[in-house]
């Protein structure tokens, strides 16, 4: 598959209807092609709405936001995995794909979601599975449209502890095998050296890049005790 | 799961026992039993008058449905979307939901005379407030997480009317239909009553006069067998249908 686009956010300024402070005011942030960067900072401090400007979910702020030097709402849309599943409960698994992408054939569908562990489950609809099970066909959705641009926000909170490590074993295949670029908002500073090449500490108001820390050694060499060292130049 | 479907199929026949157990008891002219209503019912139809009036009454009923269907459905979406016009219009709803059936149908037949007009007109005025405001309460409950989803996924407005709104407001479509019917029967049925020259209740005014009780719930229970007809054979197969996704078939 081929390596995920390059993206840059410019946000000149970004305010919320009624507040004093703006959320961030000129604040610069690149991810290369093909790299996982992830976001922390304490709670809101503007790491999910970072990822819904990206989106194209909020569009009132001022700044250009580009993907591969294209501004962001022309180019293709990048796959979002919110906070929760938020599948379409009327829809199957699969058509929960097709509704990413329209044009997604069967055989399609059936790869994606055997590529999250879910073969055979493309004509189950939400109901009939687990938490986990959703989030993973949540995964395989923003996989569909192929952009090779990934929004993970907080993609294991509320998992328990086990559901938490199966989706992070997911997410080191997925990022392995798609060479996705992925913009990983979390706010464990352990999710971010497990997963990311890079890390972003967001803090103050206007909200400001205090950390940027690149993780040089690939994901697959990393140990435990490598991981602990990456978290704790974040902070942990 | 079996003795819940055994205890529906059994509902029914259960009642027509009870009447003809009491039909039984109390004997007398003006208590038939189900079996002379079966009876009654069977020489109207075969004398040529049943099937005319209940289809007359049919057809009124189904106009005032769809129309009052189609408007309450456009006027709850734009109500439930548009703030400002809910404000202007909820009191006008509150009006149209309080006021009393009998007197839209005078008024109408006043200004309009004992006309189809009159009658499908008055049914729609009826009807049409309870399912404005059934189907503005559904569009008022549109997740807004589903909002957000359609807008990360830059779904354009067919995809996103067909996909994350409608599936949202269908449960609220069917409610209204459900109630719409029943009420419509009823006032349909009333307004012919009170001025129209054939149907079912206008049939049912005329036997009054003869105190002709069998006649009187022979054409009831002709009018219950369409609308259990209805129910099986078109609402609840519709409502499995849509809803299919919210639980196991049986």
């Amino acid at each position: 598959m081929a390596r995920g686009p390059g993206l840059s956010l410019q946000i000149a300024e970004k305010r919320f209807a009624g507040s004093a402070e703006p959320l961030f005011r000129d604040l610069r942030l690149d991810v290369a092609p093909g790299s996982v960067v992830a976001v922390l900072g304490p709670s809101g401090v503007g790491k999910s709405t970072l990822l819904r400007l990206v989106a194209g979910i909020d569009r009132a702020f001022s700044g250009a936001i580009t993907i591969d030097g294209r501004p962001a709402r022309e180019a293709a849309p990048p796959g979002f995995v919110f906070q929760d599943a938020r599948l379409l409960p009327w829809l199957t698994a699969a058509g929960n794909l097709r509704l990413a992408a329209p044009d997604l054939d069967e055989a399609r569908a059936e790869q994606l979601l055997g590529q999250v562990g879910l073969s055979g489950a493309a004509g189950l609809y939400p109901r009939q599975l687990s938490g986990g099970m959703q989030r993973r066909v949540a995964l395989a959705r923003a996989l569909a449209p192929g952009g090779g641009l990934l929004l993970l926000d907080e993609p294991f909170v509320s998992l328990d502890r086990a559901l938490a490590d199966d989706m992070h074993q997911l997410l080191r295949d997925v990022f392995a095998s798609s060479q996705a670029s992925v913009l990983l908002v979390t706010h464990d500073p352990l999710d971010a050296a497990q997963l990311a090449d890079r890390a972003l500490v967001l803090g103050g108001g206007p909200a400001r890049i205090q950390k940027d820390v690149a993780f040089p050694i690939g994901r697959a060499e990393r140990d435990g005790s490598l991981v602990r060292n990456y978290a704790s130049q974040l902070g942990a | 799961m079996r003795v819940e479907r055994l205890l529906e199929i059994v509902s029914l026949p259960l009642l027509l026992l009870l009447w003809q157990i009491l039909a039984m008891v109390f004997t007398h002219r003006l208590f038939p039993s189900p079996i002379d209503v079966a009876q009654t019912m069977w020489d109207l139809a075969a004398g040529g008058r049943l099937l005319p009036d209940l289809a007359k009454t049919l057809a009124r009923a189904g106009a005032g449905f769809v129309l009052a269907m189609a408007l309450g459905t456009a006027l709850g979406i734009v109500l439930g979307r548009v703030r400002w016009l809910d404000r202007l219009f909820s009191g006008w709803l509150l009006v149209g939901l309080n006021l009393p059936a009998i007197v839209v149908a005078i008024v109408l037949y006043i200004w309009l005379g004992l006309t189809e007009t009159a009658l499908v007109l008055a049914v729609v005025i009826n009807k049409m407030p309870l399912v404005a405001t059934t189907i503005r309460e559904g569009v008022r409950s549109f997740l807004p997480e589903y909002e957000e989803l359609a807008q990360a996924l830059r779904l354009p407005l067919g995809r996103k009317l067909g996909r994350v709104y409608l599936p949202q407001l269908l449960p609220f479509v069917l409610a209204a239909a459900r109630t719409g019917l029943s009420l419509i029967w009823k006032i349909v049925l009333v307004f012919e009553v009170l001025g129209s020259d054939g149907g079912m209740g206008y049939r049912v005014g005329v036997l009054f006069q003869f105190f002709d009780i069998a006649g009187i719930l022979a054409y009831t229970t002709a009018f219950i067998l369409v609308v259990l007809l209805l129910e099986h054979g078109l609402l609840r197969p519709l409502e499995r249908r849509v809803l299919r996704w919210r639980a196991d078939p049986a």
